[in-house]
């Protein structure tokens, strides 16, 4: 099982979309994967159609009394299954806090889900918090969608310090473009700069398109009711890109 | 019961539906083929591996379904598909499949037909909540065909599917349970009828001639079987399951030696002889072939790349052979020479107790072949030491699987836990000195696979670097066995053990143990 995190310490990068997108391209390839929202905003929930409500909300989950387990949704595709948020997820911060070991509770409580899922991905708040960290401890690789501005970039060069920071050598980041309009000079510049100092830079951009904005009223993935765009096929490129980088 | 739908599923789907929206989706038909290993491994975990060509492309689907219905895992897979998981593409797809199914090939069912009409029931934010299927699985030829209706519920969810299935027998009187009708065709269409290759004396004292003549019976019966499933190359236990029945009925024959000569016995014991040895050259190639799969998923990438052309030298080896032992077993002297085989275990029964070595009980009969060999076994190996020749422990392994056939043959009349328990000692001793015996001759083999491939130019450099290197690896492999001979012969040799197993060839005769 790997475990995955669509992550970025700034909003509207395209992290959700990210995290449900690839999802359903994963479980297209054969995967069995599981999304845990744990965006208090619950927009991942919201496009996969499932209530923003978890049976003892974030307390029962962090104390342990609720197996993560017995909180996932099936949701209409095959493959995909879901935590769904819960809007007490927005003192996330403050439940780990009061946990002995709160930065491997997260990994703790994924750990017996290893045989039932190929791949979790978990869709992260934008923060820097006790909740990243948590997250930081608990995967793999951080899928980090850029938008090719200076700002973002600041915001992934401060990621970049705080792991070498926490000493979290282990884990992977993948970082990559997002939200790309290639009519921008701006855009074009930062992209092809990018990578001459981020050798660990993913070569898939995904560009700036509206179908991926429609997501919100068809509350449904791309590939479910756009398959032929040049969004729907920049994640699957995307998702190849992210197995072949994970050996 | 299964249900007779004649209510439209949209129709059923509206009467239960509840608070829920019920949208019917399009029938559909799918054209699939579904593989399973002979021994049904997939099956017997639940599972199902639906094979569905790509029209216009030179793939195929292959989608592995788990027992509550949902998909594990699926791949494309380039046709002609591979038999073995072990060469199928890296993916999920192989993760799973490779523990459950291990190097049993994987066989084709006939082409099946499934039809599937039904609803989805929705809550009020469009979210799918269960769907009510109905499914018709028809084989092609084979004349079976199930139908069936399946609430399907999804996870976190379970309490509509459970309401869903609830109003329908309250409503209509039958009950959407069971397997779905792809599943129970599945269930038909592998299903292999239940016969033992083990067949044991029941009784120890029973006349022996009568009571091996049963079991010889059995043995011929899974010799034809398993014959045909060499000839068919379905997958290659079914040669070693032959070549092992082979070496159970002349364990038989030599139990049965007459005062004077018996056409009947003489030419059967040439007979399966013969066929020892005819079978021998494939069965050995396909050892070998076992070794080269193992030593690659243990490789470098690297290295498991330059032994690719081992791989194809040995399966090209591996169909010449076997081309040759599938026309072998065709033969018509064959055929005759099981025919009368066969006639002269179900004839006339008086035959079977000529002889006063027939009429005795097989318990005592086969009770003291065991001994015999067992002091045999004895005094081979108490002279091994590391100096030894390897030609004596070959000639103890031979001893060893004797015996231990002996043994098998009279196991059901001997109290179960302790026979498996001595079983279970010779079956150590027999591992490690296989293990001596198969690496050096693989190593040997291997060798001189080597030298063909390089004379030939079908080697590059790297090969035959790779191929030393498995070389040396069984050659380890096999100094680490013989280093271990004198640990687990130690057990055998104590008088513990002699005394376990005389007592064992008492119990069930009736004599004191």
């Amino acid at each position: 099982m790997n475990v995955l995190a669509s992550y970025n310490i700034k909003g509207g990068v395209g992290k959700t979309a990210s995290a449900v997108n690839l999802a359903f391209v994963a479980a297209r390839t054969g995967a069995r994967v599981l999304v845990v929202d744990l965006d208090p905003q619950g927009a991942a929930t919201f496009y996969f159609r499932i209530k923003p409500k978890v049976k003892g909300g974030g307390k029962g989950l962090v104390s342990g009394k609720r197996d993560l387990g017995d909180l996932i949704k099936g949701t209409d595709y095959d493959g995909v299954d879901l935590v769904p948020a819960d809007f007490s997820f927005r003192n996330l911060d403050l439940l780990l806090d009061a946990e002995k070991k709160s930065k491997k509770k997260l990994a703790k409580l994924l750990k017996p889900l290893a045989n039932e899922y190929d791949f979790i991905l978990l869709d992260c708040p934008p923060s820097m918090s006790l909740v990243s960290e948590a997250v930081f401890h608990a995967a793999d690789a951080l899928i980090v969608p850029l938008i090719p501005t200076t700002l973002s970039l600041r915001t992934y060069e401060q990621l970049q310090a705080f792991r070498a920071e926490e000493k979290l050598a282990n884990l992977t980041l993948l970082p990559f473009f997002s939200m790309v309009d290639r009519r921008k000079t701006m855009h074009r510049d930062i992209i092809d700069r990018f990578p001459d100092d981020h050798a660990e830079a993913l070569t898939t951009h995904i560009p700036y398109a509206s179908v991926v904005e429609r997501m919100g009223t068809e509350r449904a993935p791309l590939g479910a009711f756009a398959p032929r765009t040049a969004a729907a096929a920049a994640y699957e490129t995307l998702w190849a890109e992210i197995v072949s980088r994970l050996g | 019961m299964e249900p007779t739908v004649i209510t439209p599923l949209t129709a059923i789907a509206d009467a239960v539906r509840g608070t829920l929206d019920a949208d019917a989706f399009e029938p559909a038909n799918r054209r699939l083929r579904l593989l399973d290993t002979v021994d049904r491994r997939l099956a017997a975990r639940g599972w199902r591996l639906e094979v569905e060509p790509i029209a216009g492309a030179p793939v195929e689907n292959w989608r592995l379904i788990n027992g509550a219905g949902k998909l594990r895992a699926q791949a494309r897979i380039p046709h002609p598909a591979p038999r073995l998981a072990d060469d199928l593409p890296d993916g999920p797809l192989r993760r799973a499949l490779e523990p459950a199914v291990w190097i049993r090939s994987m066989i084709l069912s006939p082409w099946i037909t499934v039809t599937e009409d039904g609803a989805v029931l929705r809550d009020q934010d469009g979210k799918v909540r269960c769907r009510l299927v109905a499914q018709t699985a028809v084989a092609e030829g084979a004349g079976e065909q199930r139908s069936g209706v399946q609430v399907e519920a999804l996870k976190g969810y379970r309490r509509d599917s459970e309401k869903i299935a609830k109003r329908i027998a309250t409503r209509f009187g039958w009950s959407p349970s069971g397997p779905d009708a792809l599943t129970a065709l599945a269930e038909a269409l592998h299903a292999r009828p239940e016969e033992s290759d083990e067949p044991s004396v029941a009784d120890a004292r029973e006349p022996a001639g009568p009571a091996l003549r049963v079991v010889l019976l059995a043995l011929l019966d899974t010799v034809e079987r398993r014959r045909a499933g060499v000839i068919a190359d379905i997958d290659c236990e079914e040669l070693h399951e032959l070549r092992v029945a082979i070496r159970r009925i002349r364990s038989i024959l030599s139990l049965l030696r007459t005062p004077e000569p018996d056409a009947r016995l003489d030419h059967a014991r040439e007979t399966f002889a013969w066929l020892g040895r005819v079978t021998g050259p494939t069965r050995d190639l396909d050892v070998h072939i076992l070794a080269w799969r193992a030593h690659r998923r243990q490789a470098s990438p690297d290295d498991a790349a330059a032994l690719e052309p081992l791989g194809r030298f040995l399966m090209d080896e591996r169909a010449k052979a076997h081309a040759a032992l599938a026309r072998t077993l065709s033969t018509r002297r064959l055929d005759t020479a099981l025919a009368r085989w066969r006639r002269a275990l179900s004839g006339n029964g008086a035959t079977w107790t000529r002889y006063e070595v027939l009429r005795q009980p097989v318990g005592d009969l086969a009770g003291r072949r065991i001994l015999k060999l067992y002091r045999r076994a004895l005094r081979e190996g108490t002279g091994i030491t590391p100096a030894t020749p390897a030609e004596s422990l070959h000639a103890l392994r031979k001893t060893m699987k004797k015996l231990r056939y002996v043994i098998e043959i009279v196991r059901e009349v001997y109290p179960t836990r302790r026979v498996r328990a001595v079983l279970q000692t010779l079956r150590q001793l027999q591992q490690v000195l296989g293990d001596v015996q198969d690496m050096e001759v693989q190593a040997a083999a291997l060798r001189k696979f080597g030298q063909v491939m390089g004379d030939s130019g079908t080697a590059g450099p790297a090969t035959l670097m790779a191929i030393g290197a498995q070389a040396e690896d069984l050659e380890i492999h096999r100094a680490e066995a013989r280093a271990r001979f004198a640990e687990v012969f130690a057990p055998i040799a104590r008088p513990r053990f002699g005394k376990r197993l005389s007592a064992l060839t008492r119990s069930g005769t009736g004599a004191p143990e």
